[in-house]
């Protein structure tokens, strides 16, 4: 499959503030790619630099073969692009605001109107006067109503309501199907898994990661809720194959990889109350990446302060699972 | 596409251009419709005038006798260099900011410059805006006394009118086109408008001083409004070639400047 985005040792700074570090990853022709992290780990960066806002300070971007810096109109011919908090000239009516992206793109006038009326938002309607439910549509036509092909989706479901979130993901399967390529930014994990054909993982700046996501939920992974009838005095599961993702008193959820042997002796001498042994949802393997710090003094894909975002905990640093333990 | 932004821009400045374009000739009507009182009463204001101390008649460039008596000398001091000229320079730093400041602010930036349109054609498309606005908001200025002059009694020589136009429009031009470089640097519409406003100010209390102090008279050339004189234009129609074309020449290194540094800015704060 043709590459539709080739990214290459980009790097950017802002200053001295780190924005993102040496990513490499390409996007395939028809897949839909999801880009993981949270608040602060270089998905935005990254969008701005493929949309030609930024210029890196090294590497290089391009669609479809065009370098996203200097030639990036050329670029954006491909392209639509949602931004994740878009703005509005809000004076205007939401058919107005279509038919300047119209022009702008070069689609026909009412290229808008046939997802205007399959998602029954007023366009004759003052933006400003919307709903919230109402100008999130807004932004989903103005991103779907072409016929670009690849789509550009910078966290576009953030804040969205249940049903326009169950409209995203059908607009993204259709999408797919026409054969048009979607890089997603996301912090919304079961979005992502719901949607996406791989996965690339950002923390702090750096890919820790690019797995397809049936990969990232397989076999060779199982997700563990462990609850013990006794608070045991240390880490009772100091094993290598065996990740403590969180603890707290007697409950354990822990990531085990590969064989289960290992796992099921040590368990046998533990007093369980009760356990469960799942597949990982992307969840946990976004734990996974981002606590595998932590556990091994640090591989390459590991964080502290991104589980607590991607998990709705917000920014601050958690405390180690060693400091948890205690 | 650049005439797209263009349009869309002009769209979006209809109201704004309805209360600068309306409300300065209405301004320029009223004083237009002083000009025959003015003239009759010449004799007693310039006695009147005279009362105020030298200094300050020198600083805000009043003269008793000529300039009072006349068309010129009326509409010169009260309209286009007291009044207009600050009206327009609000007018031009509003414009000015608007397309890249502000919208970069907003983040409708984002809008036109995900799409196939290079930021050179959308800056030169907000450009396009930013001269239409002000050529029509010179044409009302100049429209509201041209309106007067038949209907409350007096006559005017259009060629003045046209000269001060085209230097009315030049000024203007070029505090849009230092704004539009100012708002490419700084990428801030509220920094932006304190800037230019503290220069413009600057250059006028400048201009002021040199006035009052004969030692520091030089310190006219630094400022803008040394070369906006209007009423000896209006009473003896001169073309203000040099003015024209120095007003012109800042207006054309701002925007030129602009788009250059636009090409090359990061839309990152």
């Amino acid at each position: 499959m043709a590459s539709v985005i080739e990214v290459a040792g980009l790097t950017k700074f802002y200053g001295k503030r780190r924005g993102i570090i040496e990513v490499d990853f390409e996007v395939r022709e028809g897949e839909v790619f999801g880009f993981l992290g949270p608040n602060g780990a270089g998905k935005t960066t990254t969008i701005r630099l493929l949309l030609g806002f930024l210029r890196p300070t090294a590497g290089r971007a391009a669609i479809f073969g065009k370098d996203c810096w200097t030639e990036a109109p050329a670029a954006h011919a491909y392209c639509s692009y949602l931004a994740g908090e878009p703005a509005y000239w809000s004076d205007l009516p939401a058919a107005d605001f279509f038919g300047y992206h119209c022009r702008l793109r070069g689609l026909a006038p009412d290229a808008w109107r046939p997802l205007a009326e399959r998602l029954e938002l007023d366009t004759r309607t003052r933006i400003r006067t919307l709903s919230h439910g109402n100008r999130q549509k807004v932004g989903l036509i103005q991103a779907f109503m072409g016929a670009e092909p690849l789509l550009i989706l910078d966290e576009p479901t953030t804040g969205v309501d249940p049903i326009m979130q169950r409209e995203f993901l059908a607009l993204v399967a259709e999408a797919k199907a026409a054969g048009r390529t979607v890089f997603l930014s996301s912090h919304n994990l079961p979005e992502v898994e719901r949607s996406c054909d791989r996965v690339g993982i950002i923390r702090e700046g750096r890919l820790v990661a690019i797995e397809d996501v049936g990969g990232l939920l397989g076999e060779h992974l199982r997700s563990v809720n462990l609850t013990l009838a006794t608070r045991p005095a240390g880490n009772p599961f100091d094993l290598p194959d065996i990740e403590v993702l969180d603890t707290t008193g007697t409950d354990f959820h822990l990531m085990v990889h590969g064989d289960l042997n290992a796992f099921l002796r040590r368990i046998a001498t533990l007093d369980v109350r009760d356990m469960s042994l799942t597949t990982p949802d992307i969840e946990d393997v976004f734990l996974h990446f981002y606590g595998a710090d932590r556990n091994h003094g640090g591989n390459g894909r590991s964080g502290d302060a991104a589980t607590a975002e991607a998990t709705g905990g917000g920014a601050t640093e958690q405390p180690s699972h060693e400091e948890v333990a205690r | 596409m650049t005439w797209t932004v263009m349009r869309f821009d002009l769209r979006r400045s209809r109201a704004l251009i309805l209360v600068f374009s309306l409300g300065i000739a209405i301004y320029g009507l009223i004083m237009a419709a002083f000009v025959p009182t003015i003239k009759e009463n010449a004799e007693a204001l310039d006695q009147y005038i005279e009362v105020f101390p030298q200094a300050f008649r020198d600083a805000f460039g009043i003269e008793a006798g000529a300039s009072w008596a006349t068309i010129g000398g009326f509409l010169g001091i009260e309209y286009f260099d007291l009044v207009w000229v600050f009206v327009a320079a609000i007018l031009a730093i509003i414009i000015g900011s608007r397309g890249v400041a502000a919208e970069f602010g907003r983040g409708t930036i984002e809008t036109p410059l995900a799409t196939r349109i290079s930021r050179l054609g959308y800056l030169v498309g907000t450009i396009g805006s930013q001269l239409t606005v002000l050529a029509v908001f010179t044409v009302f200025s100049i429209a509201g006394v041209l309106v007067a002059a038949p209907v409350v009694g007096f006559e005017l020589d259009p060629t003045g009118f046209a000269y001060v136009g085209l230097l009315c429009f030049a000024f203007a031009a070029a505090v849009a086109g230092a704004t539009t470089l100012l708002s490419v640097l700084l990428l801030d519409r509220g920094r932006v408008a304190a800037v230019a406003a503290v220069v413009l100010v600057g250059m006028y209390l400048l201009n002021v001083i040199a006035r009052i102090d004969d030692r520091v008279e030089w310190l006219s050339n630094l400022s803008a409004f040394n070369y906006f004189s209007t009423g000896a234009i209006i009473d003896d129609p001169a073309l203000p070639a040099t003015e024209i074309v120095l007003f012109a020449a800042i207006a054309v290194i701002g925007w030129v400047l602009a788009l250059i540094l636009f090409r090359r800015r990061d839309l990152a704060v």
